[in-house]
């Protein structure tokens, strides 16, 4: 239950009251998982930074920057965020008016498995701006990759997500939400981002993430793809089977959540020869 | 702490607690449209509002959040009493039925049209995706919206979307203003949660963790030294009486088998303590100071667990009889448990409860086996259905407070008088002293037919004098309100090698769950709304209930009749496949028709002897006729991915209206003193339409417009008797009551005419609008004269109606439902491409809301047929307890071609001609999507849900 409601002046003061809490305690921004039934936190304490963060769109340097307390819905009204993202957006945060609240920062900073922001940027190679009071107390901003920010929860609790860069906005990106209806809780969420050429792909991300598998990345099968040890659907099924353990839950079992990982990364697989081929 | 912020224009500080959310705050300072459907989930947009002119969900938001913000509520579209152009719109498609969040949708849509100038489809459906509606189907919402937008340019517009039927009818069949409709879109004061007082108490439910336990013991004098708590009752301070929650006529055929508080745990959920305090926050701290020590027992989850050799038997408790008693009871009584209670049945329905056994029946015409030994083919498979939630926008809910001595209960039920009655019985009062009256109801779909949190409630304010609100948790609908039974039903058919069918065979098994309410009936609608579709002499039955540890089941549009649909349409695909011939014409050759004597039904009487009836109207000749050219049925389709393939399906379904021979409905009317008229029926309008069904009829017979009419209902101190509305008796039961009382004031207006006209009676007649005339000398006399001259000094006496309406004719509905499907071959994942619903409710007495029922009832089955189902674990928990968890289908769902298309027939025994429509139109769905699945891709799925993974397992790929 919230008990106190801050509203700091700055970013660094904010940042400050977060790590300083003795209780529980929440950065707010949209304010779509906070007062969620079922949500990711319980806070005694809220620091609201709606305010503070960055709602705007750019590109700069040939990067894309999107500001932390831009709305799902303003990435999608966007045309210069990347097609795929975008489409992704659509089909998971399918609610308009969860869209109108929900912010970037929020959707990232609450980690949760059926995020509908973090599949698609990990397969952009994004990276975050982060805020935080260092161990000698002082107030920083670094760039850090989105995977390390998700890879190591504890090192970045208090910090608070200033902006997304998206540096290559032509990486190819394919992500797929798969659940039994449109808005229900998805048995799992896959995302698959390459650099492609018309022969071959670089720069390889796979990530899966679902009920008991977390939000993983399947670095043997990028491997084994940038290798060229993966050629044929067996040996794929193979490695993926190898790197996954999802759990039986509502949404499916287990058995049916490999299968529909391994399935939806060929059709993903398909694609790509698809738009090989039409080079 | 204060935050000030800008309501609909106007500036308000308000004091609040950090953590309250907005909806919270909004709802206490009046704004009631504002309302909760999902325990702030951001699911169901019931809480909408307008933060700068952006849609939000009030619930997630803090309100602290809005300091300084401009707030829209839906309040601010009604300019003093003229709608909007968009609330107008809402109602003359017929989308605010139940209208629980028509405020929300009004919102929305407005906010979209300020947005998009020329919404196209995909426009709106992404404007109002968040929003849920369980009732129509959302189809309407594309037509409020076209409507909205053409007349905010040319406020003249209109349009048709639905055809009028009955041309030499002023008023039925033809699209008017539904009665409630301004109050419910513009988010007037309407609901249960709208009339609580203001230091009223606020009752929250200790819930049983163990699907199967006894209480060793309950300490409450911890919880009861809490400042502020009231009272707290459990098994040990609650009423020694049993009682069954069932709203069903008396005698019921469903068992009394719980207390208000039981000592042994039959679900989890179960009642364990109530606790009624100051506010909500005491009462669930007392909640928490509550200890309870349990005997944990094995859990039985399933109909197979229920049956095996020494399964832990549920109901163990001794067996009673009002009527009708074995001689072996005292014996059979050896083996109950003490701490299991009582079962007390009214009369014997077969039930065996110490094998778990809660009812059975069995019976058939002609010879089965002589039928079986006849056919050249036999066809025989097993179709299971899950336990499926009613998810009504508004949460069962109750509110009841002490006007002297008596109680008044103000309810959202559909069962107004049985409420009282199970009431009355379980606190041992009699009925004089209590009041019900039953609210807008904000969703039933059967669950409301059921005494769930009233009698607790009533017992909290009864023995303290206190008001008392209990509201149920979304979570609580899940694990504590009734349900869909899961069923097992096999299906044997019989037929030579031209289709003709000889042989007939239902065997229903199903889940009842830890209590007997509706525990024969459900399964033997199965039967009774199933197997009369089909012409065959030979046709038998055996139908066996048992009970188990799931999350309570109950009545659920639709009753039994989608599981048996389900199961016999499936049955006709299988056996058709099996004989290489097209199900459609295996139905054709065998279906029901006009003039088909029902004999199937003298066996299938709801605890009784059934009535046979010969069918009176039939619309499947035309509606198989058009839904076959629709889907272009026998014609392949297929699609551009080679993974995708597409099939097409079918369905015919019946329903009743009504239980002639059970069912009871009265009305009166009265003549006011200016010649205008209030009705009073007995009928519960659950947002279906029934209160305008009522006034047209009326309106209709008096020949006056609708407004000269006004209706009360539902009021057990202010209206007369009625059964209440389930079993789809609203129009043909209540309707016909209202119709009746109208013709009785009307002879007493032609008779009070003939006094002061001096004329002969017969030679009157009524004529529009509200003048009685005469044939032979063609005088006339106005309402108002007669109503004026009988309420004089010297008259006769103000002029009353009133009429109870009985019967043992039945009317039946029916309907042919058509559908194509793509399946993934690779995904399993199955869309639904058209859906076209034909159904013949007779005279549709309000097209447009008729139609809004179709999509509504279509739509549900569509989610039951491959999205929802309550998972439990194996400890009987369950894991999906949330709307978005469950899986409801929202806009975002549903098919591309979806389409309601009403057969008109002329039902002799309906009143205008009309039927029923809500409950029929959920029986198609399933049977016709599996069929489709099987055409796409061969396999058959008997099992609802048909998920992705089954669909898969199937194909062999997992």
């Amino acid at each position: 239950m919230i008990e106190n409601f801050f509203s700091p002046g700055s970013i660094e003061e904010a940042v400050r009251m977060k790590s300083e809490s003795k209780e529980s305690c929440c950065y707010i921004s949209g304010g779509t998982e906070i007062n969620r039934l079922n949500g990711s936190c319980d806070p005694k304490n809220v620091v609201n930074v709606q305010s503070l963060l960055s709602k705007d769109i750019v590109r700069k340097e040939g990067k894309l920057i999107i500001g932390a307390g831009v709305s799902l819905q303003q990435i999608l009204d966007c045309g210069i965020v990347p097609k795929a993202f975008r489409e992704f957006l659509h089909s998971a945060a399918v609610s308009r008016t969860l869209r109108n609240m929900a912010s970037l920062g929020g959707n990232i900073g609450a980690k949760l498995e059926d995020s509908y922001v973090i599949l698609p940027l990990l397969a952009y190679c994004a990276h975050i701006i982060t805020a935080d009071i260092t161990e000698e107390d002082s107030f920083i901003e670094e760039k850090v990759p989105l995977r390390e920010y998700i890879e190591n929860n504890e090192s970045y609790q208090d910090s608070l997500i200033l902006e997304v860069h998206i540096t290559d906005t032509d990486r190819f990106v394919q992500c797929k939400r798969i659940a039994r209806s449109s808005q229900s809780k998805p048995a799992c969420t896959i995302a698959f981002g390459t650099e492609l050429s018309d022969s071959s792909m670089h720069d390889i991300r796979m990530y899966v993430a679902g009920a008991g598998i977390g939000i993983q990345r399947l670095e043997e099968v990028e491997k084994s793809i940038r290798d060229g040890r993966i050629a044929v659907e067996e040996q794929l099924k193979n490695s993926l089977n190898y790197e996954m353990t999802p759990d039986s839950d509502f949404t499916g079992s287990a058995e049916y959540k490999k299968y529909i990982i391994i399935q939806s990364f060929l059709d993903i697989f398909d694609s790509i020869k698809i738009k090989k081929g039409s080079h | 702490m204060e935050i000030t912020l800008t309501i609909n224009k106007v500036e308000k500080t308000c004091n609040i607690k950090p953590g309250i959310s907005l909806q919270k705050v909004l709802f206490s300072l009046g704004y009631r449209s504002v309302r909760d459907s999902d325990d702030a989930e951001g699911f169901s947009g019931s809480d909408t509002v307008l933060i700068d002119g952006i849609p939000m969900y009030s619930s997630l938001l803090l309100a602290v959040q809005v300091q300084g913000k401009h707030v829209t509520t839906p309040e601010s579209l009604i300019q003093g009493r003229k709608l909007s152009v968009v609330q107008q719109s809402m109602i003359d498609a017929g989308i605010v039925q139940s209208g629980y969040n028509a405020p929300a949708a009004a919102l929305l849509i407005t906010e979209l049209l300020e947005r998009v100038e020329d919404p196209k489809d995909e426009d709106v459906i992404d404007g109002l995706s968040g929003l849920f509606n369980r009732a129509t189907g959302y189809k309407q919402f594309f037509h409020a919206v076209e409507l909205a937008r053409k007349r905010l340019n040319d406020p003249a517009y209109s349009t048709q979307f639905v055809p009028e039927f009955r041309k030499e009818l002023r008023h039925v069949g033809k699209v008017k203003n539904k009665i409630d409709g301004a109050k419910l879109v513009t988010g007037a004061k309407a609901f249960v949660e709208d009339m609580v007082d203001q230091n009223s108490c606020v009752l929250k439910m200790l819930r049983s963790p163990h699907a199967h336990a006894y209480i060793k013991s309950i300490d409450t004098s911890e919880a009861e030294d809490i400042p502020g708590v009231v009272t707290i009752i459990t098994y040990k301070n609650c009423p020694d009486i049993y009682y069954g929650q069932a709203g069903q006529g008396y005698p019921e055929p469903s068992p009394y088998d719980r207390r208000m508080f039981n000592r042994k745990m039959r679900h989890v959920g179960d009642r364990v303590a109530a606790v009624a305090a100051e506010t909500e926050e005491i009462a669930k701290k007392a909640i928490k100071k509550i200890k309870v020590d349990y005997e944990v027992l094995q859990p039985v989850l399933s109909i197979d667990e229920a049956m095996s050799e020494g399964a832990p038997i549920v109901q163990n408790g001794m067996l009673m009889f009002e009527s009708g008693a074995p001689e072996n009871l005292s014996e059979y009584n050896k083996s109950s448990d003490p701490r299991d209670g009582k079962i007390i049945y009214q009369f014997p329905i077969e039930g065996d409860p110490h094998k778990n056994i809660a009812a059975g029946a069995h019976g058939g015409i002609g010879d089965l086996e002589k039928g079986f030994a006849l056919a050249d083919h036999i066809s025989e498979h097993v179709y299971e259905t899950s336990q499926v939630q009613c998810t009504p926008l508004e949460t069962h809910i109750v509110y009841t407070k002490m006007d002297n001595d008596r109680l008044v209960i103000h309810a959202s039920t559909q069962v107004p008088w049985h409420l009282r009655r199970i009431v009355a019985a379980s606190l041992g009062i009699s009925e004089n002293k209590i009041r019900v009256i039953k609210e807008r109801v904000g969703g039933g779909y059967g669950s409301k037919q059921d005494i769930l949190l009233e009698d607790v409630a009533a017992y909290a304010t009864y023995t303290t004098g206190r008001s008392v609100l209990f509201h149920h948790t979304r979570e609580e609908e899940f694990t504590a309100n009734s349900t869909r039974h899961p069923m097992k039903i096999r299906v044997k058919l019989g037929a030579k090698n031209d289709g003709t069918l000889t042989a007939v065979y239902m065997d229903v098994k199903a889940n009842t769950g830890p209590f007997g309410n509706h525990c024969l009936t459900v399964p033997m609608n199965a039967c009774s709304k199933s197997l009369p579709l089909l012409v065959c002499e030979n046709i038998g039955f055996d139908v066996t209930t048992y009970y188990s540890n799931i999350p309570p089941t109950g009545a659920y549009q639709g009753y039994g009749a989608p599981k048996g649909a389900f199961a016999l349409m499936m049955g006709m695909a299988e056996l058709a496949d099996e004989m290489k011939i097209d199900v459609y014409d295996l139905i054709e050759k065998n279906r029901v028709r006009k003039g088909t004597m029902l004999e199937i039904l003298r066996c299938l009487g709801e605890g009784q002897e059934g009535i046979p009836a010969e069918v009176k109207s039939c619309g499947l000749d035309e509606a198989l006729k058009k839904g076959s050219q629709q889907i272009e049925w026998g014609k392949r389709a297929y699609s551009s991915n080679p993974d995708i393939a597409i099939g097409k399906g079918m369905a015919i379904i019946q329903q009743g209206s009504g239980l002639p021979g059970l069912d009871h409905s009265c009305a009166d009317i009265k003549m006011l003193a200016d010649g205008t008229f209030i009705l009073h029926s007995g009928g519960a309008d659950l947002g279906t339409g029934l209160d305008t069904v009522s006034v047209k009829f009326a309106a209709e017979v008096l020949n006056v417009e609708m407004d000269k009419i006004s209706i009360l209902s539902g009021d057990t101190d202010n209206t007369p008797f009625d059964t209440g509305a389930y079993a789809s008796s609203g129009t043909f039961f209540s309707g016909s009551a209202s119709k009746k009382a109208a013709e009785d004031l009307k002879q007493h207006i032609l008779s009070s005419a003939a006094e002061l006209m001096k004329e002969n009676q017969n030679d009157l007649y009524t004529e529009y609008p509200g003048i009685v005339k005469s044939r032979k000398t063609e005088k006339s006399i106005s309402y108002l004269d007669i109503a004026r001259n009988t309420q004089s000094g010297n008259g006769s006496g103000q002029l009353l109606g009133y009429s109870s309406f009985t019967t043992e004719d039945s009317a039946f509905p029916y309907g042919a439902h058509f559908c194509q499907v793509s399946v993934h071959k690779k995904t399993g994942e199955v869309r639904v491409n058209s859906y076209y619903a034909l159904q013949d409710c007779g005279t549709p007495v309000n097209p447009e809301l008729a139609s809004g029922q179709i999509y509504g009832g279509v739509l549900k089955t569509i989610g039951h047929s491959l999205y929802e189902e309550m998972i439990l674990d194996e400890h009987g928990v369950c894991q999906n307890p949330s709307l978005q968890y469950y899986g409801v289908p929202m806009i975002t769902d549903i098919p591309e071609k979806f389409e309601a298309e009403l057969v008109l027939t002329d039902d002799p025994y309906g009143p205008y001609g009309g039927k029923s429509v809500s409950e029929i139109s959920c029986n198609g769905a399933a049977p016709a999507i599996s069929m489709a699945i099987h055409d796409a891709v061969g396999i058959w799925i008997r099992d609802w849900p048909f998920t992705p993974e089954k669909i898969l397992r199937a194909l062999n790929r997992i």
